[in-house]
């Protein structure tokens, strides 16, 4: 066997073809690793620091770090005290509005054409009568809680 | 080299062009792939480490520097890099020695059996051989490379790459006779 010719036998040995294109189209498909030049490394780490800095101030708003700093907007001028007695007060007039209709209700239950209903405004006339009846230490003309609440089922 | 080879590699390194390093593949491949297969003994091995070394010198491309030697001197170190790290890792797996020669040069479509069989005989008997005889055979006796690209390639001074080379071929033939 004449070593050197068996050597440059080797030289016959080729890829397999589909080997070959494909993986010339897979790596000239990827990018380029990026070569940074100072400048431009300058450029990158100014924007990183920027970046970081941005989300930092973001971070520091949420976690509400203005409150504890002369930026913080004042709210002074509003006092809970007020506002609560404001709301209060609302919630009274709430109130007087429906005793004003609860008692426009009891009064006046005209149109109101139900046979049920004209029974219970009856009975309720009666409960005022007794109620009154009460009052006045009359308690034979009175109806029973159970003879009112028979005729309320009925 | 290829004709214009400067000017792909200038535009391959500058502007990023891919149609330049494609020429460039094209010319080089054969040669990277020969180099991994007679060091890997394996054909999808050797096809995935010089899919390796061409992926790796096209994302690093902008580094290339001219600095007088081939491109091809690049490329090689490139590979030997890749094949250093494929044992490496394989290290556990199975000695260097279990990679047989066989089955390898079908694709040479050999039709003179006696020679495929000699053939490889000289694969397993360079399989056995020190890194940088092997290499120093590889680039010398298989690629045709001058003394200077070799040196080149292995980062070595030509006078150690003449002693390496007749160191090799010594030993080359001591692990083929040994064989037959």
């Amino acid at each position: 066997m004449n070593l050197l010719e068996t050597l440059k036998e080797f030289k016959k040995i080729q890829p397999d073809s589909d080997f070959s294109e494909n993986s010339r189209r897979a790596i000239l498909a990827c990018t380029l690793n990026e070569r940074l030049s100072p400048r431009r490394f300058f450029a990158r780490s100014l924007a990183v620091a920027g970046s970081l800095v941005m989300a930092g101030a973001l971070i520091f708003i949420i976690a509400g770090g203005l409150s504890a700093t002369d930026l913080a907007p004042q709210f002074s001028s509003i006092d809970p005290a007020a506002l609560r007695a404001e709301a209060q007060a609302i919630d009274t007039q709430i109130s007087l509005l429906n005793v004003d209709y609860t008692e426009i209700a009891s009064t006046e239950p005209v149109a109101i054409g139900s046979k049920k209903l004209n029974q219970f405004v009856t009975i309720k006339s009666a409960s005022s009568s007794m109620a009154i009846g009460a009052a006045s230490s009359t308690p034979t003309s009175t109806m029973s809680v159970d003879e009112i609440l028979q005729g309320l089922s009925q | 080299m290829i004709d214009g080879e400067e000017k792909l590699i200038q535009d391959a390194v500058q502007e990023g062009d891919s149609s330049a390093f494609g020429k460039l593949y094209d010319h080089y491949q054969p040669m990277i792939y020969r180099f991994v297969l007679v060091k890997v003994s394996r054909r999808e091995e050797a096809e995935d480490i010089a899919h390796q070394v061409f992926l790796q010198a096209w994302q690093n491309i902008r580094t290339y520097r001219h600095r007088g030697y081939p491109f091809s001197s690049w490329l090689y170190r490139i590979a030997r890099n890749q094949v250093i790290d494929y044992y490496r890792a394989r290290k556990d797996d199975a000695p260097l020695e279990a990679a047989d020669a066989e089955g390898i040069f079908h694709q040479t479509d050999q039709p003179d059996m006696s020679l495929q069989m000699d053939m490889e005989r000289v694969m397993s008997a360079i399989h056995r051989l020190k890194p940088d005889y092997q290499d120093v055979v590889i680039f010398r006796f298989i690629e045709d490379l001058s003394i200077r690209e070799t040196a080149d390639a292995m980062h070595k001074t030509e006078g150690a790459v003449k002693l390496i080379q007749h160191r090799a071929i010594e030993e080359l033939k001591r692990k083929i006779h040994e064989s037959s």
